[in-house]
């Protein structure tokens, strides 16, 4: 016998209450620190030399800067700036 | 004889500050060009095409050799970037934190591309009431949700 599927929303019109949206804020809170705390081990981790991923993050961000040096750019803001390099690195690596 | 000192006119006083528009523009400082929509515009425009030019191709260069050099003796680092293409979205990235390289001297050279700019006020004034609309419907929206109340009576929402 062929049933019906019927499709039921999973959600109405009322706000979550305060104690569910306390769970979610603390559940996003730990995958926010437990991302950057593998990122601050990714960073630590060394290779064969013995020379850790962070030289390399220095290096890269050096030679961009050497770059736009010569072109006379101006970064905004160097804190944003290392932190997205450095985050373009992390996620296009293996880990 | 005693000398009649002319009363200074109006007229005077016009023909005193009267300048070209070019030597108006020559007057004019960055800000005072980041603050017409047209100057800005200009500026963004070719701030963008400069970067275009040679600085990208130069910031893939970088990355491609860095790429060479992470497989070489950091294996893993860059390493989902099979097809060394990422270069790129580097060059996009590094573009949004940068600030405006910005050379008014076309300006000088051009004034035509400045027209309309000793009529600033009134551009900035239209562009002013627009932003105010804008503010006032998100005010409004925001209004609308706060407005609705849970009863703790009937444990409804009114």
């Amino acid at each position: 016998m062929e049933q019906k599927l019927k499709l039921i929303s999973m959600s109405n019109d009322e706000p979550l209450d305060s104690r569910t949206v306390r769970l979610f804020k603390s559940l996003s809170d730990m995958r926010k620190r437990h991302r950057e705390e593998n990122f601050q081990e990714w960073l630590k981790e060394c290779n064969d030399d013995e020379v850790p991923n962070i030289n390399f993050v220095k290096w890269f961000i050096n030679d961009i800067r050497e770059v736009l040096k010569h072109y006379h750019y101006e970064i905004t803001d160097e804190k944003i700036f290392k932190d997205e390099i450095a985050s373009f690195i992390y996620n296009l690596s293996e880990h | 004889m005693p000398s009649i000192k002319k009363k200074p006119t109006v007229y005077d006083n016009i023909h005193d500050t009267e300048i070209s528009f070019a030597d108006y523009v020559k007057t004019l400082t960055i800000e005072d060009f980041l603050n017409y929509s047209k100057t800005c515009k200009y500026l963004e425009d070719q701030h963008t095409l400069d970067f275009d030019y040679l600085p990208r191709e130069a910031i893939e260069r970088c990355y491609e050799r860095m790429k060479k050099n992470a497989d070489a003796y950091f294996p893993g680092i860059l390493g989902k970037d099979y097809k060394i293409e990422e270069g790129n979205s580097l060059a996009f990235l590094i573009f949004n934190n940068l600030n405006l390289k910005t050379d008014i001297t076309v300006f000088h050279e051009c004034p035509e591309l400045a027209r309309g700019i000793d009529k600033m006020d009134d551009d900035f004034a239209t562009n002013h009431i627009v932003v105010k609309n804008k503010k006032s419907e998100t005010e409004k929206n925001i209004y609308t949700k706060q407005k609705k109340k849970f009863d703790w009576g009937t444990k409804t929402y009114k």
